[in-house]
């Protein structure tokens, strides 16, 4: 019994050593294994989870780039700008712990009358939203809020503890100077993606990169010193420098609404051109306010004096003329008997108006506009010769500036033309155009013959300061510098010489040539007896040429066609003189003879 | 005096004075067992330690109090960038070449005169450029909007039409969507789309 007694008890006590022993090493082992679990396996997702709960990344926004005019005005700045969004899920009635209920349509109400929406607009909005989706967390009831808008809501969201709603900043582009200029500068979308105009095709140049900053928060959000662990600063972006004078772009627009109106047009175009190339104004009626892009038609949200080709009618005859004198085939005198018709075989053509045979100059055809007289001139110009002196001019490809949808317009081939379209073409139909290469054509005659490549943008200075001017191609040698003066002289005399005395500003000698061209049928089907486009281009002045000027209207209604192109012509030469106090010519006008 | 001593401290010093002593062993007193540490180091550890951690809690209790004070200063701050924008903005539509255009015509201004020029080197005084041909009269062209748009200088009648504008659309935008109570055609009735 003893023995037994005591064999019992000590293998009770080893047992129970050994149980207890085994269950320690157990206990161990499962906390070992889960320590691995939690240290080892599932670290990096657990990790993950933690920093949701604890860590707070934001974006650190950097600002986009000013777009500013050759002066430095400001055309484009970024604003900060709210969006309202809620969770349609939570958007419940709302205790106040003074046992006051807040309504969804008591907040939708106040919220509605500071952003000027209507409250059942929002209360549809949400109800839609949540048909579609019963735990939709995201919905914006209003965007675009302005500080003020902006200040209200943030009150009314924290005097009423609405814990649905949530106020997201984003940067928004202005424009402070609204539609001036908005044909070039372009605008961006809801989205802040740059859409059009200047604001795309430099994106590069204005875009800033994001920044970021992760740290772990406190649970009001504030951050916990020390625990920063992602600081990367935003790189603002370069402000780009415009050649455009928003000043003078802003009288233009000014007068072409006017005329538009006057003349009862489609719209308006004027284009001045420094004599260097650079681009000082590019004003088109109607014209887009960034600010506010949907305002007007699709059709106007760009710049047409880029995109939209036309005929250009008899201005083109000073670049034919051009040809012929730079070949030596006439001179601004040579004497020529101009019937107002002219048949040859297939080709027929005559005059704008009725005239009987007259004794006109090389230089009287060019005042007078005929077609006839022209046409004459030109049988002994090879159009291969014409064709490449075009292409020279800078017809038939886009220009330097290689603006957003800018049309090239090519050559026909000068072989493949009908004999009726290659007379035609002499003096400006059976070819299309842009305004900006009509305006380019003409830089040659401010220039000594030399046609300098065109430029818009004057630079971009990097947010390191750096300025980097893009580099322009070299001039191109177009005409024989004693050409352009002899052409300057000529053009001079348009306006003394003929029925243009509207384009007449006394004291300075001025060098134009006006257009009315027909506007062919969209179908095809020939010209449209109603459809005019009228215009005129020039230099400014004709003994110092610093600008080249090019003006159109397009559509006017019919009474009006007759007027032309000068009263505007005259109109944008009086805004730059005053606006640059350009003096007087000190010249005596261009003499040349009109007729014989 | 201090010489003094040194004389009767000096054959003390010596034990060679007495070569020949037979030496006798007897046990070294035991050593005292170490004394415990006096209350005085105690105290000092302990303070110490209370120095650390208190200073610990002030240095965190300081910098978090930074951080609520930076917080409170960034928000500050983007108040302040706010209102700075608020007026920025009201700046740019006050400068904007409209406005200004606007309220020189309020004020009855008008177009200045022709421009002198005088040559200086013969004394001649030489006129400027005459007249614009068209009435370049208003800047606001058919009494209500701006012949040069700007939304940010509207006109009080542009806005007010605006407002009506969005009204209009919100409601087209309603019937389209539907609302509740809103009376809906009759089943089996045809369409006329």
């Amino acid at each position: 019994m003893a023995k037994r007694r005591a064999f019992d008890i000590r293998n009770s006590v080893r047992l129970r050593t050994l149980f207890v022993g085994i269950s320690i090493a157990a206990l161990l082992l499962v906390f070992i294994v889960r320590l691995t679990d939690i240290q080892v396996v599932r670290a990096a997702e657990l990790n993950e989870q933690s920093d949701e709960r604890r860590t707070q990344t934001t974006t650190l926004y950097g600002a986009r780039g000013d777009i500013v005019d050759f002066n430095g005005e400001t055309m484009a700045t970024s604003v900060a700008r709210w969006d309202v969004t809620i969770s349609p899920q939570y958007t419940r009635d709302v205790e106040l712990e003074d046992g006051t209920v807040v309504s969804v349509g008591q907040v939708l109400r106040s919220l509605a009358e500071i952003t000027g929406q209507d409250p059942n607009a929002m209360a549809t909005a949400i109800q839609n939203e949540l048909e579609r989706n019963p735990e939709s967390d995201y919905l914006v009831l209003s965007s675009g809020l302005t500080v003020d808008q902006f200040e209200q809501v943030r009150l009314l969201r924290s005097d009423w503890n609405l814990p649905y709603m949530i106020l997201q900043s984003r940067p928004e582009r202005t424009y402070p100077l609204g539609s001036v200029g908005g044909n070039i500068l372009g605008f961006e979308g809801s989205d802040g993606e740059p859409l059009a105009g200047m604001e795309l095709i430099e994106d590069a140049c204005l875009a800033p990169e994001d920044g970021s900053r992760l740290f772990e928060q406190a649970a009001d959000g504030t951050e916990i010193p020390g625990t920063v662990r992602v600081n990367e600063l935003p790189q603002d972006g370069g402000t780009l420098e415009l050649t455009v004078d928003s000043g003078l772009q802003y009288s233009m627009q000014q007068v072409l609404a006017q005329y538009t109106e006057d003349f009862s047009a489609r719209g308006a175009t004027a284009i001045v051109l420094r004599a260097d190339g650079t681009i000082a104004a590019v004003a088109e009626t109607p014209s887009v306010d960034p600010n506010h892009p949907i305002g007007v038609d699709p059709d106007y949200r760009g710049s047409r004096s880029f995109t939209e080709a036309y005929e250009p009618g008899s201005t083109f005859k000073t670049l034919t003329m051009a040809a012929m004198i730079d070949q030596g085939i006439a001179t601004p005198t040579d004497e020529f008997v101009v019937p107002y018709e002219y048949r040859r075989g297939d080709v027929s053509l005559h005059d704008s108006f009725r005239h009987p045979e007259m004794r006109w100059t090389s230089t009287g055809i060019l005042v007078h506009s005929s077609n006839v007289g022209m046409v004459m001139m030109a049988d002994d110009l090879d159009r291969e010769v014409l064709y490449n002196y075009l292409d020279l001019f800078g017809f038939g490809q886009v220009t330097n500036v290689e603006f957003l949808g800018e049309q090239a317009v090519p050559l026909n081939d000068p072989g493949s033309l009908d004999l009726q379209t290659r007379a035609n073409q002499i003096f400006g139909q059976g070819i299309a155009v842009t305004p900006i290469q009509m305006a380019s054509s003409f830089l040659p005659f401010a220039n000594d013959g030399m046609r300098p490549a065109l430029r818009l943008v004057e630079s971009c200075t990097t947010a390191d300061g750096e300025v980097i001017v893009p580099e322009a191609p070299d001039p191109v040698e177009v005409i024989e510098p004693e050409t352009a003066d002899s052409l300057l002289a000529m053009m001079e005399r348009v306006a003394t010489g003929g029925s243009r005395d509207t384009a007449v500003i006394e004291g300075y000698n001025v060098a134009l040539k006006t257009g009315t061209a027909e506007v062919a049928r969209a179908d095809g089907s020939g010209y449209d007896s109603d459809q005019w486009i009228i215009s005129a281009t020039g230099v400014l002045s004709s003994d110092n040429p610093e600008y080249v000027i090019h003006v159109m209207i397009d559509r006017p209604t019919p009474e009006m066609r007759t007027t032309g192109a000068s009263p505007l012509f005259h109109d944008i030469v009086n805004l730059l003189i005053r606006h640059y106090s350009i003096p007087p010519s000190s010249e005596e006008p261009s003499d040349l003879p009109v007729e014989w | 005096m201090s010489t003094a001593v040194k004389k009767t401290v000096t054959p003390l010093e010596q034990p060679e004075s007495r070569p020949n002593e037979r030496r006798r062993f007897t046990a070294l007193p035991r050593l005292a067992p170490r004394r415990g540490p006096k209350l005085v180091h105690g105290v000092v550890a302990l303070s110490g330690l209370i120095a650390i951690v208190v200073a610990q809690l002030i240095m965190s209790v300081a910098l978090s109090d930074g951080a609520y004070e930076l917080r409170a200063l960034q928000l500050e701050q983007a108040q302040a960038e706010r209102t700075q924008q608020g007026l920025q903005e009201q700046v740019i539509a006050l400068e904007s070449p409209q406005h200004l255009a606007m309220s020189a015509e309020a004020l009855g201004m008008e177009n200045g005169d022709q421009r002198q020029f005088i040559e200086l080197s013969t004394g001649s005084v030489t006129t400027g450029p005459d007249a614009l041909h068209v009435e370049n009269g208003s800047v606001v062209a058919d009494g209500s909007r701006l012949a040069v748009p700007n939304e940010l200088v509207m006109s009080e009648n542009e806005l007010r039409e605006a407002r009506q504008g969005r009204a209009m659309d919100d409601q087209r935008q309603r019937e389209s969507d539907g609302y509740p109570g809103m009376l809906l055609p009759a089943e089996g009735v045809a369409s006329q789309e």
